[in-house]
C-alpha cells in the first residue's frame, strides 16, 4: 500500500513538475493574444460608452445581486487602461517584459469584461482569464520572444536547432491548462445533462434557428434534420465527457483533439460562434510537449531543405540578427522602454479617441439628435399584446414511417399500400394544453380518417399512425392538422400501390 | 520554498475548479457571487422557440416617440449584426442605454422611456427556400409586441412585466377554470379600488419594483459561448 502510494505520489510529481522546455505555452502565448485581438479591437473605439462613467457599463455583478462592486472610472482614464490593456496584450504576444505584460492583461481584461456582461462577458472571454492568469505564472516567455533574445538566448530560436541549450521549467503551468480545459467540457456536460431537450434535439433544433450571433446558413440546414441533432448531441456529450481522460497521449489523443477541432468548427458553421472556437484552438496549443515539437521541427527542417526560397529567407534572417549583434545590455534600457511606451501608448490612445468624438458632442452641426419612430410603428410597437395566433403554436407537420426516438427518421411524401404513414405535428413551446385533431383528406377532399390527441402542454410533438391497406386507394392524399376546429396546417403526399406504381389518373 | 508555492497554487486552483463543478452538478449555490461565473461551465444552458429583439422607446413631452437604441452614434454590434441591447436578456441594463443616449443627444424633454420586446416564432427565421421545402403554407410571419417595462424621464421605474415568453408560459398554465378558482380561494383582501378587484386572480401581472421579482439567480438564456 505504501509501495502504491509512493508510486501515485512520484507519478503525481512527475506529472506536474517534470523539466521541460515550455515549446506550447510559448506558442499559446504568441497566438493567443493575437486571437484576443478579435474580441478587444472592436470595442476600443467604444470603449467609453461600454466601460466608463461617461457611458452605460452593466456590470456582471447585478445579476448575482452585487450592485457594482468594480470601481467604474471615468472615460479618460477607461480608455488610458483600455490602451494599456492593447499594449500589454501586442507585449505578451512578442514577449517583451512578458510577465508584466500577461499580468496587466489578466488584470485589465478581467475587469473589463466584468464592467460589460451584455457585450463583452462570455464563457469565451472567461477561459481567455483563466489563461492569462496561468500563462503569467509560467515561463512561457523564456523563448521565442524578446526577453530570450535579449537574455541572448538567441542562436537556437529556430525551429529544428538543438534545444538542448534551451531552459527547462516544470510542467505544472502546461499541465493546469490540459485540466482546466478538460474541466470546461465536463462541465459543459453537466449542463447538457440537466437540459434533457439537448438530447431531444429540440434545444439544438431552436439555436440553429436564432438569429443573434454571427451568420450560420448551415445551422438553419441541418435544424430541419432534427435525426441528425439527436445524433450530434450523443456524440458530443460523450467526446465532453471522455476529453479530460483521454487527452493526455497516445493514440487516444490523436482522436481526442482532431474531435475537438472539427467540433468547434461546426459551432462555427451551425450556430456562428467565431472567438469561442478560436479561443479553444489555442488552449490545445498547451498539448504540444517536447516530441510534438521535436517531429514539427523535423518536419520544417525538410521543408526548407526542399524550398529554395524558405532556405535563402533564413540565410537572410540569421545575416540580419548577426548584424544586430548581442543585445544582452538592452535589458535594462528595455525595462525602461516598456514603461514608456506604455505611457506612450495610453497617451496617443486617449488623445485619438478624443480626436475621433464618440459622441459626436464637438461637430460642428451640434450633437446628435434622436431618431424620430414614425407613428405607423408606435402604433403597433404601443399597442396591447395581439393574442397568440393557433397557428404559432405549431412548428410544422411531417410524414415518414421510421421512428427514432421519438423523431422521425425518415420525412417522406411518397408511401406505398401496406406502409404505416407516421405523421408527426411538432408543437412551439410554450403552448397550452390543446386538443390535436388529424383529418386524412382524399383526392376528392373526403375525410377517410380522423383522429385526435390530446398535446399537454409538455409535449413538443404528437403523432397519427395511419395503415396503407390493400383497400386503400392509390392517389394524392392531404393531412390537415386542427385543433379547436381551425385548421393550422396541412401536408400532401401520395399513395402508390404495392409495386411503387402511382394511379393511373 | 518555490515548490511548495507552487504545490499551493496547483492545489488551490485544482480545488477552485472541482469545487465549481461539483456546485454546478449539484445546482447548489451557482449564483451565490459573481465569481461563480468563472468556474461554471454553462454554455447554452437556455434556449427558446422565440426569437425576440427590445425597442427602447422615448416619448417626449409633445408625445412623439423616439429610439434610444442604438444610438445615433453607434456602429457597434458585438456579436453580428444586431446592436448590443439585443445581448441584455436579464434587463439591467436597458435604462443605462437609454439615459446614456439621453445625455449625448440634444432632444425635448422625456416623459416616459418604454421597453418593448418583439416576439416571433423561429421557424420565421427560416429563408424562403428552406421554409418551401419544409412546408405546404405560404410563410406568414407575425411579430408579437409585449410591453416589458416603463420607466419616467430620470429612469426610475413605474412598470415591471414578465417577459413574453413567460407570459406564454403564465398563461397556457392559468387558462384552467379550477386552477383560477383555486387561487381565489382563502385569500381574504380589501378591495379598495375597484380596479384592484382582480388582483389576486392568478394570471401574468406586472410587478413593481424589480428588486420584489424573485431570486438573483442569473437568467442565462442567451448564447453565453459567443
Amino acid at each position: 500500500m505504501t509501495v502504491e502510494t509512493e508510486r501515485f505520489s512520484k507519478r503525481l510529481d512527475n506529472f506536474f513538475f517534470a523539466p521541460e522546455v515550455p515549446y506550447g505555452l510559448a506558442l499559446l502565448r504568441i497566438a493567443f493574444p493575437i486571437v484576443l485581438m478579435g474580441m478587444v479591437l472592436p470595442r476600443w473605439h467604444v470603449a467609453r460608452e461600454l466601460y466608463s462613467t461617461d457611458g452605460a457599463p452593466a456590470q456582471l455583478s447585478v445579476g448575482y445581486g452585487y450592485m457594482d462592486i468594480l470601481p467604474e472610472f471615468s472615460g479618460t482614464i477607461a480608455v488610458a487602461l483600455y490602451a494599456i490593456m492593447i499594449f500589454a496584450l501586442i507585449c505578451t504576444s512578442i514577449g517583451w517584459c512578458t510577465r508584466p505584460s500577461l499580468i496587466i492583461s489578466a488584470v485589465l481584461f478581467t475587469y473589463f469584461t466584468m464592467m460589460d456582461y451584455v457585450s463583452s462577458m462570455t464563457k469565451y472571454t472567461v477561459i481567455a482569464t483563466h489563461l492569462l492568469t496561468i500563462l503569467s505564472l509560467s515561463q512561457c516567455g523564456s523563448l521565442w520572444s524578446v526577453d530570450s533574445w535579449l537574455a541572448g538566448r538567441k542562436r537556437q530560436s529556430w525551429p529544428g536547432e538543438p534545444s538542448i541549450a534551451y531552459e527547462k521549467f516544470p510542467a505544472w503551468p502546461r499541465r493546469l491548462i490540459q485540466l482546466f480545459i478538460g474541466v470546461v467540457y465536463f462541465g459543459a456536460a453537466i449542463t447538457k445533462m440537466h437540459t434533457p431537450l439537448f438530447f431531444t434535439g429540440d434545444m439544438l433544433q431552436y439555436w440553429m434557428q436564432t438569429h443573434i450571433n454571427f451568420k450560420h446558413p448551415i445551422g438553419e440546414y441541418i435544424s430541419l434534420y432534427p435525426i441528425l441533432l439527436v445524433a450530434f448531441a450523443y456524440v458530443t456529450i460523450v467526446w465532453e465527457i471522455m476529453f479530460i481522460f483521454l487527452c493526455w497521449k497516445g493514440s487516444w489523443r490523436l482522436l481526442i483533439l482532431p474531435v475537438g477541432i472539427l467540433f468547434h468548427f461546426m459551432t462555427t458553421l451551425t450556430l456562428g460562434l467565431l472567438m469561442f472556437p478560436m479561443v479553444c484552438y489555442c488552449t490545445y496549443l498547451s498539448f504540444m510537449d517536447e516530441d510534438d515539437y521535436r517531429q514539427i521541427a523535423a518536419g520544417f527542417r525538410r521543408v526548407c531543405r526542399r524550398s529554395a526560397w524558405m532556405k535563402s529567407a533564413m540565410t537572410h534572417v540569421t545575416a540580419w540578427r548577426e548584424r544586430i549583434g548581442n543585445p544582452v545590455g538592452w535589458q535594462t534600457n528595455a525595462r525602461a522602454a516598456f514603461v514608456f511606451s506604455m505611457a506612450l501608448f495610453a497617451v496617443a490612445n486617449v488623445e485619438v479617441e478624443h480626436w475621433l468624438d464618440l459622441y459626436g458632442e464637438r461637430r460642428a452641426e451640434g450633437k446628435y439628435t434622436l431618431t424620430q419612430i414614425e407613428p405607423d410603428e408606435v402604433a403597433k410597437l404601443m399597442a396591447p399584446t395581439e393574442p397568440f395566433r393557433v397557428k404559432d403554436r405549431f412548428l410544422a407537420v411531417d410524414t415518414g414511417t421510421i421512428l427514432v426516438g421519438d423523431r422521425l427518421a425518415n420525412r417522406r411524401t411518397q408511401f406505398r399500400q401496406g406502409e404505416t404513414v407516421i405523421a408527426q405535428c411538432n408543437l412551439i413551446p410554450p403552448h397550452e394544453d390543446m386538443y390535436v385533431e388529424f383529418k386524412l383528406h382524399d383526392s376528392e377532399n373526403r375525410i377517410v380518417s380522423r383522429q385526435g390527441n390530446i398535446a399537454t402542454r409538455e409535449l413538443f410533438r404528437t403523432n397519427f399512425n395511419y395503415t396503407l391497406t390493400d383497400s386503400t386507394p392509390t392517389g394524392e392524399y392531404t393531412l390537415v392538422v386542427e385543433t379547436a376546429g381551425q385548421p393550422v396546417l396541412r401536408k400532401k403526399f401520395l399513395v402508390q400501390d404495392k409495386h411503387g406504381r402511382a394511379a393511373a389518373n | 520554498m518555490k515548490r511548495w508555492l507552487a504545490k499551493l497554487t496547483i492545489g488551490t486552483y485544482l480545488t477552485a475548479l472541482a469545487l465549481g463543478i461539483g456546485s454546478h452538478a449539484m445546482n447548489f449555490g451557482t449564483g451565490a457571487h459573481p465569481a461563480m461565473y468563472y468556474f461554471i461551465w454553462d454554455m447554452f444552458c437556455g434556449w427558446s422557440a422565440h426569437e425576440v429583439r427590445y425597442h427602447i422607446v422615448g416619448e417626449g413631452e409633445s408625445g412623439q416617440h423616439y429610439r434610444l437604441s442604438p444610438a445615433p452614434w453607434s456602429t457597434f454590434a458585438p456579436y453580428g449584426d444586431l446592436e448590443r441591447a439585443q445581448y441584455d436578456a436579464l434587463g439591467n441594463s436597458y435604462i443605462k442605454i437609454a439615459m446614456n443616449t439621453l445625455r449625448h443627444t440634444d432632444h425635448e424633454p422625456i416623459a416616459r422611456i418604454f421597453v418593448i420586446e418583439e416576439a416571433w416564432p423561429k421557424k420565421y427565421n427560416l429563408p424562403e427556400n428552406l421554409w418551401a421545402a419544409r412546408f405546404d403554407e405560404p410563410k406568414d410571419a407575425h411579430s408579437y409586441f409585449h410591453l416589458k417595462s416603463i420607466y419616467d424621464g430620470e429612469g426610475g421605474l413605474i412598470q415591471f412585466n414578465p417577459d413574453y415568453v413567460t407570459t406564454l408560459q403564465q398563461l397556457a398554465i392559468t387558462n384552467n377554470p379550477r386552477l383560477r378558482a383555486d387561487s381565489l380561494r382563502g385569500r381574504p383582501f380589501f378591495a379598495v379600488d375597484p380596479a384592484h378587484r382582480g388582483a389576486y386572480l392568478m394570471e401574468p401581472q406586472s410587478v413593481s419594483p424589480p428588486e420584489s421579482s424573485g431570486s438573483n439567480e442569473p437568467q442565462w438564456n442567451r448564447p453565453s459561448a459567443n
